[in-house]
């Protein structure tokens, strides 16, 4: 759950049966793991809005067949194309969403990760756990030199 | 002839297609419903033991996977032979009520509620979310907090809110908390209050919809829903019921081992989902529906205050069976109701603290049946294992799957009502969909695929070129 005192909230989303679609989950466990408040989810969904309304920092995990296979990009949640409210919500949708009904939102980035496989059952590729790993120590070193978050 | 086709529909889970064939005149003479995916969880769970299904079959969907945590877990009680312990069935049925406030939330707040109250003709650029969030943000919020709470039951319950742990073959994995309990009791006031306020909202504006009422899937089929012995709503357990048209019960006391005697299973050619039908008319005479709609057609009463006085108010508003699936977000708003009562009826109860809530036992029958409703309708898990366990052979028969010849009837009718000549127009467009998302139909995503187009719709002639296009 999200702590006030910390402000960094982890959102990472994906199946986890699905190959390197897992990339996501498996990097909000690690850092949960690590003491940051994080959530794994299937997809994104409107009551999140909620849970990040309060935090200063929301930082979306996502696998991403458009990204080299391995590679780690960050950078500020683009805008969404498609419709606000599908089968899933966006991350950006969500950020205005908790906008709109909170009055607050907080400053998104998305890190994705490239995903090389995403078959049914085929667990993490070896670069994308590489990614992940890598992804996990990145995060934990920003969260605390870069924007001075304390974990909980 | 001309064609229209709308790939994919929108805000439903999962991706599914529709075409709609015209005349030269501009009218429709036939639609189709394509479901797109192929799943195949049948196939390569082959092999895998049996009681690894629960966790499994959960991935099929990330917002009904209570629903098949139940059917399968309940499949794999068939198989290990055990009858699980009291406290385990009720916090079993304590987890499955919170999924269908969830997952019923989800459906009226989020997906129709842009419709209902912003409108079907309205701007389709603010009918979403977003939009209900400006114009009606208590509504939208009094959406999430309901989910939420559900959410919190499943989580504090059962491990983890999206595929839970906690549910395992031969009971649960934990005894209730009891800080657990309390923290949902006290979460239960405010959520019933959300409830009754959004179904009394509900009541006052559904009489505007009697155009829509009398096209949206409004006709005669057969009904299917799981019973208690003096025929009140299930959602965990019960017999199957199915009900004629007339209201007459044609065949009832149905326990899960007898699915196959009385559900046929077609092949429709381009659509990956089978039409299930009731064996004894025929297909397609035997077409049923199920879900909220079906499940208060089928029962007598609901065994929960609030819930069977609502109930009753709507079956003298409609009649004691209602053919249009309209009627479906009512029904589903009642069933909010229902399960929040049953909540709390379950904490009410000292055995759900009870710390006996597993059976263990090796393989004890080579096949197994597991049925439960699930927030769209009966969900049927059907394993056959090996003497070591091994899945050797599943069928699931899941909610969407029932529905599929009504939603293709529905469809046709909703589209020859609005959908005239060459040029599309969106609220004819928005109301083909909207029939489809009152079933709240689940098509199973599993996965999340950035860049599609939420909404293509191709008005192509007979050779094949593109007239028309509309995009959202």
């Amino acid at each position: 759950m999200n702590s006030e005192a910390d402000g960094l909230l982890i959102i990472g989303y994906g199946s986890s049966l699905r190959g390197d679609d897992d990339a996501g989950p498996q990097v909000a466990r690690q850092l949960r793991r690590r003491g940051f408040s994080a959530i794994e989810t299937h997809q994104l969904t409107p009551e999140l809005a909620q849970e990040i309304s309060s935090a200063r920092v929301a930082l979306f995990v996502d696998a991403d067949a458009a990204v080299e296979p391995g590679r780690i990009r960050v950078g500020t949640v683009p805008d969404s194309s498609s419709s606000p409210f599908d089968h899933q919500v966006s991350p950006s949708s969500l950020v205005q969403l908790t906008r709109e009904l909170y009055g607050r939102a907080p400053a998104a980035l998305l890190l994705a990760i490239g995903g090389a496989c995403y078959e049914v059952g085929a667990g993490l590729s070896t670069p994308v756990r590489r990614a992940v790993r890598g992804a996990v120590d990145g995060v934990a070193s920003a969260a605390r030199t870069v924007f001075d978050f304390r974990r909980r | 002839m001309k064609r229209i086709t709308i790939d994919p529909v929108t805000w439903i889970e999962g991706h599914a297609k529709i075409t709609i064939h015209l005349d030269e005149t501009g009218a429709v003479t036939g639609t189709q419903f394509h479901v797109t995916q192929v799943r195949g969880f049948e196939k390569f769970v082959e092999g895998r033991p049996y009681y690894e299904m629960p966790g499994i079959t959960a991935r099929i969907c990330g917002i009904c996977p209570i629903s098949h945590l139940m059917a399968a877990a309940k499949a794999c009680d068939a198989v290990m032979a055990v009858r699980i312990p009291p406290a385990a069935t009720m916090i079993r049925e304590l987890i499955h009520c919170a999924q269908f406030v969830q997952s019923h939330a989800l459906s009226f707040f989020h997906l129709s509620a842009p419709d209902l109250l912003l409108g079907f003709d309205s701007d389709p650029a603010r009918r979403n979310v977003l939009g209900l969030a400006e114009k009606r943000p208590e509504l939208a919020r009094d959406g999430i907090d309901l989910r939420k709470f559900g959410q919190r039951i499943i989580e504090g319950v059962a491990g983890e809110r999206v595929h839970p742990s906690g549910i395992v073959p031969g009971g649960v994995n934990r005894p209730l908390d009891p800080k657990v309990r309390a923290e949902i009791l006290t979460g239960l006031g405010p959520a019933r209050q959300i409830a009754q306020k959004t179904l009394d909202l509900y009541k006052n504006i559904v009489d505007q919809f009697n155009d829509e009422i009398a096209s949206f899937g409004s006709m005669d089929t057969l009904y299917a829903g799981l019973v208690d012995e003096g025929g009140g709503l299930q959602l965990y357990d019960g017999w199957m019921r199915f009900r004629d048209p007339n209201g007459s019960i044609i065949a009832d006391h149905l326990d899960a081992s007898r699915y196959s005697d009385y559900i046929g299973e077609a092949t429709l050619r381009d659509s990956y989902l089978k039409a299930p039908y009731f064996k004894p008319k025929g297909y397609p005479g035997g077409i049923y529906r199920v879900g909220p709609l079906a499940r208060l057609n089928s029962a007598d009463h609901l065994g929960t205050p609030a819930a069977n006085a609502e109930f009753n108010e709507y079956r003298q508003r409609f009649g004691v069976v209602v053919a249009s699936s309209f009627h479906y977000h009512y029904a589903r708003l009642i069933e909010i109701i229902f399960a929040l009562e049953r909540i709390g009826a379950l904490l009410d109860s000292s055995q759900i603290l009870d710390p006996h809530v597993r059976a263990h036992a090796g393989v004890n029958a080579l096949e197994g049946i597991g049925i439960a409703e699930a927030p769209r309708g009966i969900l049927i898990h059907h394993y056959k294992v090996d003497e070591q366990g091994a899945m050797k052979w599943a069928n699931l028969i899941i909610a969407t799957g029932h529905n599929n010849l009504a939603i293709n009837r529905s469809i046709e009718q909703v589209s020859k009502r609005y959908v005239r000549g060459d040029k599309l127009q969106e609220g004819m467009l928005n109301r083909v969909s909207a029939v489809v998302r009152a079933f709240d139909p689940c098509l199973s995503c599993s996965t999340h695929a950035g860049g599609l187009v939420p909404l293509r719709i191709e008005l192509v002639d007979a050779a094949g070129k593109v007239l028309d296009e509309l995009r959202s």
